[in-house]
């Protein structure tokens, strides 16, 4: 890699900086946009400085009601300290919102799918490379062009599918789904990595009278790490933020939080602050998640995808 | 590292195999209907059908811009998400030609449930298919048409009576008709009142459900708008893209243009709300059913806000809203779900359900002598509901809303093309529908 | 045999899950089938919604209103994207924490980012108007709502989101080039510009080309993040293919045409797909 000059990098750092603070605006204002009230919201023109309050975050997890003065007067102090704020608006809590029970959906389904991508991607991806497989190269177009399916199109066949086996609105049928979607990718970015281990590592190992199977544990397992991870992250990036699918195929029971975010709605319109901290909760997880493998992420990507 | 993912989506597939089968409690209804105030009110009402029989009550709201869309796509998937369902009157076609709802009449006779103890509109409208036929899907829930509602306080300054007056050469006061409607819209447009610049009325203009043919729909009508042929069914050409609705369609295009306030183009109820309740406009036409939220309302409440039936124009005519309420044919709680419907029949159960905020469709609230004094709106309410007309309740009836929606759109707010080529194609449109149907 | 172990459970998932319903789709398009009436007759049509599609105006509209969306995106998001990743090369300090922030966008979920942005766009209380009116005096427009304009609020919004994974994909370009290649243009006197024309892009260009192919493919297929913000309006201006075919399909229920249109779709993107990996692996070859 060259050394470019003292002035070029710092002109480079201030270009980036001022993209990034940009392209930042919009995230900084969902941020504060959770902690403003109702109001504050909506007023004219846009408040930048403002009392910052907990409603968004109460408001997306309870539902509540509005009461006259008189039943509100009639009713003991409030417990704790949301049930005041709530209560402040002539309101009382009647009960949690779905919003809880949406994410854990989305918790089982997006962390269930990506395992079970990453896990058959990556046998699939240590066959190819190592065997002589009939038809590979058609084999593997194939793989990634049920990836240019729109998924609305795919919807309609699935829906009826899944209506008859009983597999609509069911965690395992989601599960599936998202798996044979994401597993397009995590073959061909996986086949990538392992290509790059030399075949020579299990040949000894096997020799030491390792199995196939053991030696595909043991010795390229390990070595494929960060294939693996940079695969989990985009993977888990889709299955989490998924929309068409949860839309159409989902309602009650294995709804994600995608559909239902948008759709938090207030007295009037939606209420901005619920949705702006909905947004907000169901980022941290993959902002977590990509941090934690970040090192892996770009080295991912170099690799398995250039290589045809 | 591997050890431990292995680990958490074992764990996972196990929690989504147990969460799969996992039933729910046995004393427990589940109601779908749209997240609105009328909700609510149900919400409230129906603790005391938990009280007196046990069962417990949970509730699906959707927004309205969703709630076709999403509970449609439940009923065709055979969804058991809902027992109860207050499905949207143009739904009726569908739910009963395909066997979405439960069929009443059976329900009705053993339980002395008469039809003839509801608004005889609302029968029609909510629970018979085929229309007008006694074969009963529904019972009445609430009644509901599009009205308008507008800004008292505003309308009664003197020196805005005096200018209006001065200008137009008559009284600022509701609109008998629709040229005065734009006539007010355009005195009260870009004006500024206690230092805010107010438009003149929030109209409807969505695009995604069903928002623009509802508020199109309302200016089509009382320019005497007819589907079809009434001698001969499903003959359109000449009706629906009669002159008469040509012009009802550019006057609602030149509504849009002049008196709305700026980028009001994919707006419905809430979006006129919002408008209307932070000061923005000096009109707006919703639904009745949110009426008594606005009398209540902090901001624009008691005397602050009045209300009109729908303008007329060459004859006195509301677009339709409201549904009735179904038994989901694919529940397995249609006992519970039909002592339900009983309980609510009730007379003394209506009479509360409107006093909760709830359009009851019962005449033993509706023919009370008293019943015009009980809200400042509920005169209007009956006068609406005496001239109201819907969209097709066909069993295709999501395909020629969205075919309206598109034609309409497209004219109103894109700005394509003349109203008579965007009802020529409408036309059209419906023709395929109904060919494909084996209607024609 | 043993290979079969490792590749049938993948292949086998997407027979299930991807190849039969395909197939069931290709069938579907040759009836008139309608997914919410399930007692109706089923009709072979032969060719009818094919030649209804195909002598559509309207498809012909969304088809346009797809295009603009994916050139003009695909534009953006490669100009500032490969832009970011040049300058990140340099190494300057902090700028492995600045590429991480310029990630964050494209981990959102896109309904939700659409959802986001009608809040900033509105023409009142949105931030958007409002700092555009801070340092231009436009007045009171609204982006989603002007036939003129809305068409470009989608491109934004999607050149916000996804300039990062671009910006991602380029980052890897740059650092397979081996430094003597520069070297030996700097002994040659080749100016900076030369320099970037004849090593720095064709270098890069296989890596920027793969960008394009997956936002390129993505984008054909883009539904939640434009259904939420402007739902096809103003009229059908940002009607992208997508979202029309979600109407037909689960708003409309005519299955057996909405299927057909779905493997009109499938097909465009899969041709346009396979003479794009064609033109790619020339360009790798070169």
């Amino acid at each position: 890699m060259r050394e470019h000059s003292g002035l070029s990098k710092t002109l480079a750092g201030v270009l980036v900086a001022l993209y990034a603070l940009i392209a930042l605006i919009p995230l900084v204002w969902i941020l504060l946009t959770g902690f403003k009230t109702p109001g504050d919201a909506i007023s004219y023109p846009p408040t930048v400085f403002f009392e910052p309050s907990m409603e968004g975050y109460v408001n997306l997890f309870t539902s509540r009601s509005r009461q006259t003065p008189e039943y509100m007067a009639s009713l003991p102090p409030p417990e704790t300290w949301y049930e005041r704020l709530v209560r402040s608006r002539n309101m009382v809590i009647t009960g949690p919102s779905r919003f809880a029970e949406r994410y854990m959906n989305s918790v089982i389904i997006g962390f269930g799918s990506t395992f079970l991508a990453v896990f058959l991607g990556t046998l699939a991806a240590y066959g190819f490379s190592r065997f002589k497989v009939p038809l590979k190269d058609d084999l593997l177009f194939f793989i990634l062009s049920t990836r240019m399916m729109p998924p609305i199109a795919v919807a309609i066949p699935i829906f009826l599918m899944y209506r008859e086996l009983g597999l609509s609105d069911t965690h395992l049928g989601m599960i599936l789904l998202y798996t044979s979607v994401n597993i397009s990718l995590a073959v061909w970015l996986l086949k990538g990595f392992i290509d790059e281990i030399p075949r020579e590592y299990e040949e000894a190992a096997m020799v030491d009278g390792y199995t196939r199977i053991q030696a595909f544990l043991r010795v390229v397992l390990p070595q494929a790490k960060t294939g693996i991870a940079a695969t989990a992250i985009f993977c888990l990036i889709f299955a989490w933020n998924e929309y068409a699918f949860a839309l159409l195929l989902t309602s009650g029971n294995a709804q994600t939080a995608p559909p239902f975010i948008p759709i938090i709605i207030g007295e009037g319109g939606l209420d901005w602050p619920a949705v702006a901290a909905g947004t907000t909760l169901f980022l941290l997880p993959i902002v977590f998640f990509t941090i934690f493998l970040r090192q892996h992420l770009l080295r991912g990507i170099t690799f398995g995808a250039v290589r045809k | 590292m591997k050890a431990f993912t292995t680990a958490v989506a074992a764990g996972v597939l196990a929690v989504a195999a147990s969460a799969g089968t996992a039933q729910a409690q046995d004393k427990e209804l589940t109601l779908c209907w749209a997240a609105w105030d009328p909700a609510n009110a149900l919400a409230e009402l129906s603790k005391d059908f938990t009280a007196e029989s046990g069962i417990e009550m949970n509730f699906e709201f959707v927004p309205w811009t969703n709630f076709a869309d999403r509970m449609l796509n439940e009923l065709n998937s055979g969804g058991k998400l809902c027992d109860l369902m207050i499905g949207d009157s143009q739904w009726i076609g569908g739910g009963a030609t395909y066997g979405h709802y439960v069929r009443l009449n059976d329900f009705f006779d053993a339980n002395d449930i008469s039809m003839d103890d509801f608004l005889p509109a609302t029968v029609y409208a909510y629970s018979t298919w085929p229309k007008g036929a006694p074969e009963y899907w529904a019972l009445p829930a609430m009644g509901d048409a599009l009205g308008w509602v507008y800004r008292k306080d505003w309308f009664a300054r003197p020196e805005l009576q005096e200018e209006f007056k001065s200008t137009y050469g008559y009284d600022l006061a509701p609109p008998e008709n629709w040229n005065q409607l734009m006539d007010i819209g355009k005195f009260f447009q870009g004006r500024e009142i206690d230092g805010k610049t107010v438009y003149g009325m929030a109209i409807y203009t969505e695009r995604g459900s069903e928002g623009i043919t509802m508020g199109a729909t309302s200016a089509l009508y009382p320019w005497g708008f007819e589907y079809q042929n009434p001698d001969k069914p499903y003959d359109m050409q000449g009706y629906v893209n009669s002159p008469a609705a040509v012009e009802a369609l550019e006057f609602y295009k030149e509504l849009y243009e002049c008196c709305s306030p700026p980028g009001h183009s994919d707006s419905y109820m809430v979006a006129n709300l919002d408008v209307y309740k932070s000061g923005q406009v000096a009109m707006q036409m919703n639904w009745f059913a949110f009426f008594p939220g606005i009398a209540k309302d902090e901001d624009v409440g008691g005397d602050k806000s009045g209300f009109f039936v729908n303008p007329s124009q060459k004859i006195a005519a509301s677009t339709l809203g409201g549904q009735g309420i179904s038994v989901v044919s694919y529940s397995d709680k249609q006992d519970m779900a039909l002592e339900y419907i009983k309980w609510f029949a009730n007379p003394e159960v209506q009479k509360k359900w409107w006093s909760l905020g709830g359009y009851s469709c019962h005449v033993a609230v509706l023919d009370d002598p008293n019943f015009a004094s009980t809200a400042p709106f509920a005169a209007d309410f009956l006068k609406a509901m005496s001239g109201v007309k819907d969209f097709w309740q066909e069993p295709t009836y999501a395909e020629l809303l969205q075919s309206m929606q598109k034609r309409i759109h497209d004219y109103v707010v894109a700005d394509q093309g003349t109203a008579q080529e965007a009802l020529d194609k409408l036309v059209d449109d419906w023709t395929i529908v109904f060919e494909d149907d084996g209607k024609l | 045999m043993v290979a079969w172990i490792f590749i049938l459970p993948t292949i086998l998932l997407l027979l299930a899950i991807n190849i039969f319903p395909l197939i069931w789709a290709i069938v579907l398009s040759f009836t008139n089938y309608r997914a919410n009436q399930p007692g109706r007759e089923v009709k072979w049509v032969g060719t009818r919604n094919y030649e209804r599609l195909l002598s559509s105006e309207d498809i012909w509209g969304y088809l346009q209103a797809t295009a603009h969306f994916v050139c003009w995106s695909m534009f953006f998001q490669v100009l500032l994207g490969f832009g970011l990743a040049l300058l990140i090369n340099r190494q300057f300090k902090g700028h492995a924490t600045w590429t991480t922030l310029i990630l964050l966008p494209m981990m959102l979920s896109p309904a939700v980012v659409g959802t986001f942005w009608t809040y900033i766009y509105q023409p009142q209380a949105g931030i958007f108007n409002y700092i555009i009116n801070f340092f231009i005096d436009a007045g009171t427009f609204s982006m989603i709502g002007e036939v003129a304009l809305a068409p470009w609020a989608i491109v934004m919004v999607d050149t916000w989101m996804w300039t990062p994974y671009v910006m991602l994909i380029c980052l890897a370009g740059p650092r397979s080039i081996p430094d003597y290649l520069y070297e030996a243009a700097e002994v040659d006197r080749a100016s900076k510009l030369r320099q970037f024309w004849s090593i720095t892009l064709p270098m890069v260009l296989p890596f920027l080309m793969l960008a394009v192919l997956f936002r390129g493919i993505e984008n054909f297929k883009m539904f939640d993040m434009v259904v939420e913000l402007t739902s096809g309006g103003p009229g059908s201006t940002t009607e992208l293919a997508s979202i029309n075919l979600k109407r037909e399909a689960f708003e409309k229920w005519r299955t057996g045409y909405s299927s057909a249109f779905a493997i009109l779709l499938f097909l465009t993107v899969f041709g346009l797909g396979n003479i794009y990996v064609k033109f790619l692996n020339k360009v790798k070859e070169r």
